[in-house]
C-alpha cells in the first residue's frame, strides 16, 4: 500500500537529483532538464498532499497545473537564449560562460 | 465595492501592454511606444495614487489594502524613470523596442499582482511574470555576448530559486492544508508545530533571497547587473527588489509573525553576512555597473536590518526605506545610463573629471553616493535612521552597530569615486555628444526625490505608518 511517506521520499530523492544535475552539468541543455526534474519533485509534493490531506479541495492540483505552464515557459525562454548563445559561440557549455567573473 | 474597480490598476496596465503591441505594430517611428510607455504610466501614477481602494476579492486571495498602495506608488514610479532612462539609450533594433517596452510592462503587471495577493498560488504567478519578462529582456541584445550570458545565467539562477522556493511552500501546504494567506496565520496561532512547516519557512526564505540578491543567492547579481542594458539594471536593482521585500513582508512580517522565534535569526544572520559581503566585494571592482550591484547586495542587508522591528514600527521603516532606496539606487543608474550614451564605457577610470564636463551627471552621483551612504540631510540618512531606530526598539544593539561600521565601510568606496569624478582630472577624451533631454529629466526627478525626502520627511514617516497600522487593523 502507498502512503504519503512514500511520495514525499520520490520527491525529495527527485529534488536533490535535480540540484546535482543544476550543479554539476556541464551542458546548458542538461542544466534545463535538471530544473525540470525540480518542478517536478514539487508537483509530486503538491498531488500527493491535496490526495492525502485534503481529499475535499484541489488547491494542490491547480497549483501543479500553474507550475507546469510556468515551468514550460521558463524552458522555452532558457532554449531560446541558449540558441542565441550557440550562434554566437558555437558551444553552450556552462563553465565556458565566464566572460563576466567577479 | 465593484470587483472591476479593484482590479482596475491591472487591468489599465494590460490594456497599456495590449495598446502598445498595436502601436509597435502601427507605426514605423519606434520612438512612439516609449512616448506612449512613459505617459500611460504617468497617468497610471495618477490614478493609483488618488484612487486609494480598501477592499480584497476572491475569499481574500487578491487584496487592495494600504500595503499594496503605496507598493504600487514605489513600482510604478520606478518603472516610469526607467521609461525615461531607456528611451535615448536603448539601442535595440528598431523593430524589437516595442517587445523591451511590453516586457518592461508585463514585468511590472506581475510585481503589482504579487504585491498585493494573498493567497500562495496568486503570489507565484506573479513572481514569475515578473522574473520570466526580466530574463527575457536582460537578454534582449540577442548580438551582445554579455547580455546574452546576463540572460542564461539569471535564468538557471532564478529558475533553482524558485525551484527551491516551490519547494517551501509546497511543504507550508502540506503543514497547514491551505495556500490562504490569512488561514495559514490560523494555523501558527494553534499548538504544535510541525518539523515540515519550518523546513518549509526555511526554503521559502532561501528562494525570496534571489529577488533580494541577498547572501545565499546573491552571486548572480553583479554579472547580470553587468550584462543588461543599463536601464534594466536599475529596473532589477529597485523596482524588482521592492516587489521581494514587499512578498517577504506579506509572508514573513504578516503569515509567520507568530514563528519569529524561528525565522528571525535567520534574517539577521542574513542581513549581517549581505552587508558585509557586498561592502567588501565591492571595494577592489573597476567596473561601475559592478560595483553598483555590490552596493545594492549591500542595501539589500540594510533593509533586512529593518525587519528585526516586526511588527508595525519594522514594517513602516522598510516600505519607507524602500522609496528612498528606489530614487537613491534610480539615480545612480540613470548617471551611469547617461555617461556611458556619451562616452560607451563603464570603467570607473573614465570616470574620472567628470565634473568639469558634465556637472549635472556628477552632481546626481554625489547626491545618490552620499545618500546611499547615509549622510545627512539626504534622504538615505532618514531612510536608515529610521530603519535601525526600528531595530533598536527591539534591542538588537548588536545589528545596528554592525550596520553602521558597513555603513562606513561603504562610505570608503563611494568617496574613491567622488575623489575620481570632482578632484582628478579628465583622462578620456569626451565626445561632444549632448546629454539626452530624457535623462535630465530622469537625473532632475530623482535629485528631487532624493533631497525632499531627506528634509521633509515627516508626511512620508506618517503615510508609512498608517500603512503598516492597515495591516494588522
Amino acid at each position: 500500500m502507498l502512503t504519503l511517506l512514500h511520495f514525499i521520499i520520490l520527491s525529495i530523492v527527485l529534488f536533490f537529483i535535480g540540484i546535482f544535475g543544476v550543479l554539476t552539468r556541464r551542458n546548458a541543455i542538461g542544466i534545463l532538464m535538471s530544473l525540470e526534474l525540480i518542478f517536478n519533485a514539487v508537483n509530486i509534493n503538491m498531488v500527493a498532499f491535496s490526495k492525502f490531506l485534503t481529499p475535499q479541495e484541489i488547491y494542490g492540483e491547480i497549483f501543479t497545473i500553474f507550475i507546469i505552464t510556468v515551468a514550460a515557459a521558463e524552458s522555452v525562454l532558457g532554449l531560446a537564449i541558449i540558441l542565441a548563445i550557440y550562434r554566437s559561440r558555437q558551444k553552450i557549455y556552462a563553465d565556458e560562460m565566464n566572460i563576466m567573473k567577479w | 465595492m465593484d470587483i472591476l474597480f479593484l482590479i482596475s490598476d491591472e487591468l489599465i496596465l494590460t490594456l497599456i501592454i495590449i495598446l502598445i503591441l498595436l502601436f509597435d505594430i502601427l507605426f514605423k517611428n519606434k520612438r512612439i511606444t516609449g512616448y506612449f510607455y512613459i505617459l500611460s504610466l504617468l497617468f497610471l501614477l495618477f490614478y493609483v495614487i488618488f484612487y486609494k481602494r480598501n477592499d480584497s476579492i476572491l475569499n481574500n486571495a487578491f487584496v487592495y489594502d494600504g500595503l499594496s498602495w503605496f507598493g504600487k506608488i514605489i513600482l510604478i514610479s520606478g518603472s516610469l524613470i526607467t521609461g525615461f532612462l531607456s528611451i535615448d539609450t536603448v539601442k535595440v533594433k528598431e523593430k524589437r523596442m516595442g517587445v523591451y517596452y511590453i516586457l518592461l510592462s508585463s514585468s511590472l503587471l506581475g510585481m503589482m499582482l504579487l504585491i498585493s495577493s494573498k493567497e500562495l498560488i496568486t503570489l507565484y504567478v506573479g513572481l514569475e511574470l515578473a522574473t520570466i519578462s526580466l530574463y527575457a529582456v536582460t537578454a534582449i541584445y540577442k548580438n551582445d555576448d554579455y547580455s546574452l550570458e546576463a540572460g542564461i545565467k539569471y535564468l538557471i539562477l532564478g529558475a533553482l530559486s524558485s525551484g527551491i522556493l516551490l519547494y517551501g511552500l509546497s511543504l507550508i501546504y502540506g503543514a497547514t492544508r491551505t495556500t490562504y494567506i490569512e488561514k495559514i496565520l490560523y494555523y501558527t496561532t494553534l499548538p504544535g508545530l510541525s518539523s515540515v512547516f519550518i523546513l518549509g519557512i526555511i526554503l521559502t526564505l532561501i528562494g525570496i533571497c534571489f529577488k533580494l540578491s541577498a547572501v545565499p543567492m546573491h552571486v548572480w547579481t553583479p554579472d547580470v547587473y553587468q550584462g543588461a542594458p543599463t536601464p534594466i539594471t536599475a529596473f532589477i536593482s529597485t523596482v524588482s527588489k521592492t516587489a521581494g521585500f514587499i512578498f517577504l513582508i506579506r509572508l514573513f512580517s504578516y503569515a509567520f509573525i507568530k514563528l519569529d522565534f524561528i525565522f528571525l535569526p535567520l534574517i539577521l544572520v542574513i542581513s549581517a553576512v549581505t552587508m558585509t559581503a557586498g561592502n567588501l566585494m565591492a571595494i577592489p571592482q573597476k567596473n561601475i555597473k559592478r560595483l553598483l550591484a555590490y552596493s545594492t547586495i549591500s542595501q539589500a542587508g540594510y533593509i533586512l536590518v529593518g525587519f528585526a522591528g516586526l511588527s508595525v514600527f519594522g514594517i513602516s521603516s522598510v516600505i519607507f526605506y524602500l522609496l528612498v532606496y528606489t530614487f537613491t539606487n534610480i539615480a545612480a543608474f540613470a548617471v551611469v545610463t547617461g555617461f556611458s550614451n556619451i562616452t560607451g564605457s563603464d570603467e570607473i577610470d573614465d570616470y574620472s573629471g567628470l565634473a568639469q564636463k558634465e556637472p549635472l551627471l556628477a552632481l546626481t552621483f554625489l547626491l545618490s553616493l552620499l545618500s546611499l551612504a547615509g549622510i545627512p540631510p539626504l534622504a538615505g540618512f532618514v531612510g536608515k535612521f529610521y530603519l535601525f531606530y526600528a531595530a533598536m526598539q527591539k534591542d538588537f544593539l548588536w545589528l545596528v552597530i554592525f550596520a553602521a561600521l558597513n555603513s562606513v565601510i561603504s562610505l570608503y568606496y563611494y568617496l574613491l569615486i567622488l575623489k575620481r569624478l570632482y578632484i582628478f582630472d579628465p583622462k578620456k577624451d569626451f565626445n561632444k555628444i549632448k546629454l539626452p533631454l530624457s535623462i535630465k529629466i530622469a537625473l532632475i526627478i530623482t535629485i528631487a526625490g532624493i533631497i525632499i525626502l531627506g528634509i521633509l520627511p515627516t508626511k512620508i514617516i506618517d503615510i508609512c505608518t498608517s500603512v503598516a497600522n492597515e495591516i494588522f487593523f
